[in-house]
């Protein structure tokens, strides 16, 4: 040990704020490289044949986004190329691989080991127009139609459904929460629109991309779910096989109102190529004795920003947030889930799990408010990290604030190793070191995975299986 | 690189300008996603060096102390084997932030502590204010191959406080117990640095003031130091913003924080941690557990306990917080046996303070004496 | 002694009890028994004053004075003691202590007096004295919680005595113990008002009277009889009569 402390040499550098992780890992600015022109925006608006209100919209957001400082805790990105979005939300430009031929080859060979059906590897590859026309939920179509359940591709809707949309777009996420939410705003293109009437429950998952085809795949997508009184739905987007993307920065929005006694499930799992940075809204309102539960899954990407939120607006309304997110390799997860009481008798839950595995990194930020008022709300967060070797990290950030006497927030968190004493086991009953490492990673997330719907589940611990095996996974 | 003529890890007490003064501001980033700050530095910013006056007098506290920092005045009566000189051990800058940069810029004198034999009475110090003033106290102590009980009585009535506290450890062991009771702004900084096979078992109950901010910052560099942390901050109708934070670099490092705050008659209470374990320091361990109890309608409870992890060789890293009300189901036991509602509570303070005390050897009872006498003027 | 009088209560909105009436005259033993969530904790606990019971009508009298809005530890001061089926952990206090407190508030005993007949005490129900040592419940078994509870019983010889299920969860030994308790304290006349799920302990003791609760009413009162019945055919029988 040298004579002089750490803290000394740190204090020199700056302050012991630098090294206490609310700079971590990268302190600097994000350097935003050209200009998001109104025109650009005109343009975008005139393409897709939009009606006055959406323009003024998108108009309104680009002034927020130009106004709004670059928010200090995204961290990880260096630079954005603003130019190039423009580029990309326009439709022609939205796929780059043509051909099963242009994509990477572990991509490839992962689909194979994944057995995936043909189809489902070509609309994986982006040859969307391949897929639709062989859609397989056309008749589930016409079943939606007769319920009066409106399913399609949120710019339709803008233009079959004004009044509805203008009721609740961009009212449950505004533009001015932060930058890159007023960039959405300004830029959104594609996402799907549902709307549930009142008391039509859905019994089977809602797969977003089979019934919605392209319009999901974009770089902005925006998603705007209303599920109406006592209604019932749980929609799924994403998909555990690995998705190439031809961009490289996704900033997308989900919106969600849950009127009173609705249900709404919304599952994401995401496992998008090692080039993309992915940066998600995800916003839920929810009304008396309504429940919304948000299930995301984030394998993917080379970093992915994601806090689902929900909104506890009316009494006895309820919440879950369940999260895993796995870094396998040099890439950074940075995750959480946001709760907000506002009324009596609410209750939230958040089960976090995420696993940094070969110099992966997990930032765990959540936040839970229970406000004056909430009376006999009740929280509890349950956060807890695997990390699997020496060069990679964990970090968790909770906060917790209660104004209110009569409610409690609980909270717990652990971060552990791979247990030396586990793999001995499962190796002494001849289970090799990759296949137990992913033994253990899905025992560890088990508690997640029952939510999911089957086939979901089976993908996804092939996916987890292919992460930890000798070819390493996608990335 | 060191001055010429001081040994190593000595240093004269900086000096600030009042130009960088002017430029710094109390924190770089906001405390969280909703709020910037949890401490109310506005108070401080009213009640700054820039505004108040520096000096004041002394009083007798009647507390019989070895370091005695009343007002401006100072006073020492040290035992055999504690050396006394000025300056720091320069785990403090000005330039961090703008409430060190005014307590640099009214500091007047820096003193230093160097210990070297084992101490059989507690060291005693007190810092304590009176006037309406800013005043400044900043005690260093360096502690090699000793062991040292440490009691700190943090006293501020009137005006503004700050008080640093430096502390290092080389081959040592110490038990802290910092008594905080404020009525006026106050700021409390300890910075400590533990080396190889140092011990720490601090121990701190804190009665927030008009605003008091209390921080303290354990770096456990050396291989398998430990810091064993409890503390109570206690806000009645008053502010406590209690940050602690420890970084461990060491290997086989162990550290224990355990965090109980009281809100009570509009009272307000923060506790945040950060413990952090860096990819050196394998084998070690960390836990922090921070509960904050709202005792009634009005007070309010936050509760951030972060947990940064730079590696998997750790042997365990945990952390727990809740921020609720009293137990219903435990009052009403204890009222059942003939107890009223005050005198419930005031048994569970009570509790609690033993209970977080039980790591102390030396300074077991004078901890708890003091739990006792806090809790009777919390409830 | 006790009058509860067509008492209705509620929890959280939702009503538990829905007219109860019974009366516990001076020196009788009573029991209740009900399957799960019949209300029979509910009622223990009303009667101590839990104020997460909210009384929406009757009341309840002891000793002729209408108690129903008396806070918890005024009850207690007037000689009511309720043997908890869930003892709280209370860390940090003593054993001890908390012993010394209960007899200081409850009976005007000194610390000394206190601990003396606390000591005699542990001897007499042959209890382990480290347990005095020990933080309130902290750690302690099922069974051990329950034994304290009756030691607690045992000192501050109350004149209504009423126990939630003091048989769930414990021995055979553990039984044993806290009946003889019970009878002790029956025989130098407290009276008793007995919840019981199980009704293992009615074995031991020799109850005046019996209740059956079911759905927050009472379905019968009967003698010990009764109890018989419910072993034999289960509470549904009891409907039927």
């Amino acid at each position: 040990m040298s004579e002089h402390s750490k803290l000394e040499e740190i204090l020199k550098a700056g302050s012991l704020e630098e090294i206490l992780g609310t700079a971590v890992p990268y302190p600097k600015e994000i350097e935003l490289k050209g200009k998001i022109s109104r025109e650009t925006v005109e343009e975008l608006s005139r393409i897709k044949n939009e009606p006055e209100w959406m323009l003024r919209h998108r108009l309104k957001a680009l002034e927020l986004f130009e106004k709004l400082p670059m928010p200090k805790w995204v961290v990880g990105i260096e630079e954005l190329d603003l130019e190039s979005f423009s580029l990309y939300s326009k439709p022609e430009l939205e796929r780059e691989v043509k051909d099963w031929d242009d994509l990477p080859e572990n991509i490839r060979r992962t689909f194979e080991r994944l057995n995936i059906p043909e189809i489902e590897k070509k609309f994986l590859s982006g040859l969307t127009a391949v897929f639709d026309s062989e859609s397989v939920y056309s008749q589930l179509k016409e079943e939606f139609e007769k319920k009066g359940i409106i399913m399609l591709p949120m710019e339709e809707a803008v233009k079959r459904y004004p009044d509805l949309v203008k009721r609740y777009f961009g009212k449950v996420f505004p533009p001015g929460e932060h930058k890159f939410s007023a960039l959405h705003h300004a830029l959104w293109s594609g996402g799907a629109f549902v709307y549930i009437p009142k008391g039509v429950r859905v019994p089977f998952p809602i797969e977003a991309f089979f019934v919605i085809g392209s319009a999901l795949e974009g770089q902005f997508e925006h998603t705007l779910l209303i599920a109406d009184e006592g209604s019932y739905v749980h929609f799924i987007e994403g998909c555990s096989a690995p998705m190439y993307k031809g961009f490289s920065f996704h900033d997308g929005m989900v919106e969600i109102y849950a009127h009173k006694g609705a249900t709404v499930k919304f599952t994401t799992i995401q496992n998008w190529s090692r080039n993309v940075i992915n940066f998600n809204n995800k916003r839920a309102i929810i009304e008396e004795n309504a429940y919304v539960e948000w299930i995301e899954g984030s394998i993917g990407s080379h970093i992915t920003y994601t806090y689902p939120s929900s909104v506890l607006k009316g009494e006895g309304a309820r919440t879950a947030q369940y999260v895993v997110s796995l870094s396998n390799g040099p890439y950074l997860k940075d995750t959480g889930a946001k709760t907000w009481h506002l009324a009596p008798n609410t209750s939230s839950k958040i089960v976090s799990k995420s696993i940094s595995a070969n110099g992966g990194i997990n930032i765990y930020r959540g936040l839970v408010r229970i406000a004056k008022g909430a009376k006999n709300s009740t929280a509890t967060v349950s956060c807890d990290s695997l990390i699997l070797d020496e060069k990679s990290k964990a970090y968790t950030y909770p906060h917790n604030q209660n104004d209110e006497p009569s409610a409690s927030i609980i909270h717990e968190a652990t971060t552990g190793r791979l247990s030396e004493d586990k793999l001995f086991y499962l190796n002494s009953r001849g289970i090799k070191e990759e296949e137990a490492k992913s033994l253990i990673v899905l025992g560890f997330i088990s508690e997640i995975l029952e939510g999911l719907p089957f086939e979901y589940v089976e993908v996804l611990k092939k996916v987890i299986e292919l992460e930890f095996s000798e070819i390493g996974g996608v990335g | 690189m060191h001055p010429s003529g001081f040994p190593s890890g000595h240093f004269n007490m900086p000096k600030i300008t009042l130009e960088v003064l002017e430029k710094l501001t109390y924190q770089k980033y906001g405390d969280s996603p909703t709020i910037k700050s949890y401490t109310k530095w506005n108070l401080f910013e009213e009640n700054s060096p820039l505004k108040l006056p520096t000096e004041a007098k002394g009083e007798d506290v009647g507390i019989n102390a070895n370091v005695i920092f009343s007002g401006s005045e100072s006073k020492f009566d040290l035992p055999e084997g504690v050396e006394l000189a000025e300056g720091t051990l320069g785990l403090s800058q000005p330039e961090e932030s703008r409430i060190l940069g005014f307590h640099f810029y009214a500091l007047k004198k820096a003193y230093r502590l160097r210990i070297t034999k084992n101490l059989l009475e507690p060291l005693v110090i007190v810092s304590h204010l009176s006037e309406n003033a800013f005043i400044s106290h900043h005690l260093s102590i360096e502690v090699e191959n000793a062991n040292a009980p440490i009691i700190i009585y943090d006293l501020s009535e009137n005006g503004t406080k700050s008080l640093v506290v430096e502390l290092r450890l080389k081959n040592a062991e110490a038990e802290i117990l910092t008594v905080g009771n404020h009525k006026a702004l106050s700021h409390y900084l300890l910075r400590a640095t533990l080396g190889d096979g140092s011990k720490v078992r601090a121990f701190t109950v804190v009665k927030g003031g008009k605003m008091s901010h209390h921080r303290e910052d354990y770096s456990l560099e050396g291989t398998g130091s430990e810091l064993i942390l409890r503390g109570i901050p206690m806000g009645t109708g008053s502010s406590v913003d209690y940050l602690t934070n420890v970084l461990q670099y060491g290997e086989g490092s162990k550290s224990e924080t355990r965090v109980n705050g009281y809100s009570y008659r509009g009272g307000w209470v923060v506790h945040r941690g950060v413990a952090k374990v860096f990819e050196k320091a394998r084998g070690s361990s960390s836990e922090v557990s921070s509960h904050v109890i709202i005792m009634d309608e009005g007070s309010l409870g936050v509760s951030v306990p972060m947990l940064e992890v730079d590696t998997g060789e750790i042997e365990n890293a945990s952390h727990s917080s809740s921020v609720a009300q009293f137990d219903e189901d435990a009052l009403f036991y204890l009222q059942s046996r003939g107890l009223s509602r005050e005198e419930a509570l005031r048994l569970f303070v009570h509790g609690i303070g033993e209970a977080l005390s039980d790591h102390l050897e030396k300074l077991k009872s004078k901890a708890r004496s003091n739990v006792i006498t806090l809790v009777e003027e919390l409830l | 002694m006790l009058k509860v009088d067509n008492l209705r209560v509620k929890v959280e909105d939702k009503e538990i009890l829905k007219g109860i009436s019974l009366t516990v005259d001076k020196g009788e033993l009573h029991v209740v028994m009900g399957p799960n969530g019949s209300g029979k904790s509910t009622l223990a606990l009303t009667i101590a004053g839990h104020p997460r019971y909210q009384v929406i009508d009757g009341r309840i009298l002891f000793e002729g004075e209408d108690i129903t809005n008396l806070p918890p530890e005024e009850r207690a001061k007037r000689g009511i003691f309720l043997s908890f089926q869930h003892p709280i952990e209370v860390e940090g206090v003593k054993v001890i202590q908390f012993l010394q407190r209960v007899l200081k508030n409850l009976k005007g005993l000194d610390e000394i007096q206190a601990y003396e007949l606390i000591f005699n005490a542990v001897q007499e129900l042959g209890l382990d004295e480290s347990m005095l040592a020990r933080f309130l419940n902290v750690g302690f078994s099922g069974g051990e919680r329950k034994k304290l509870e009756m030691l607690q019983a045992y000192l501050v010889k109350p004149k209504l005595l009423i126990l939630d299920e003091p048989d769930s969860g414990v021995d055979v030994d553990s039984l044993k113990m806290i009946a003889s308790v019970i009878n002790k304290l029956h025989e130098e006349g407290t009276s008793v008002l007995l919840i019981t799920h199980y009704g293992r302990i009615l074995e031991h003791l020799k109850p005046n009277r019996v209740h059956v609760i079911k759905e927050g009413k009472i379905v019968a009162s009967d003698g010990v009889e009764l109890v018989k019945m419910i072993e034999e055919k289960g509470f549904a029988a009891v409907e039927e009569l």
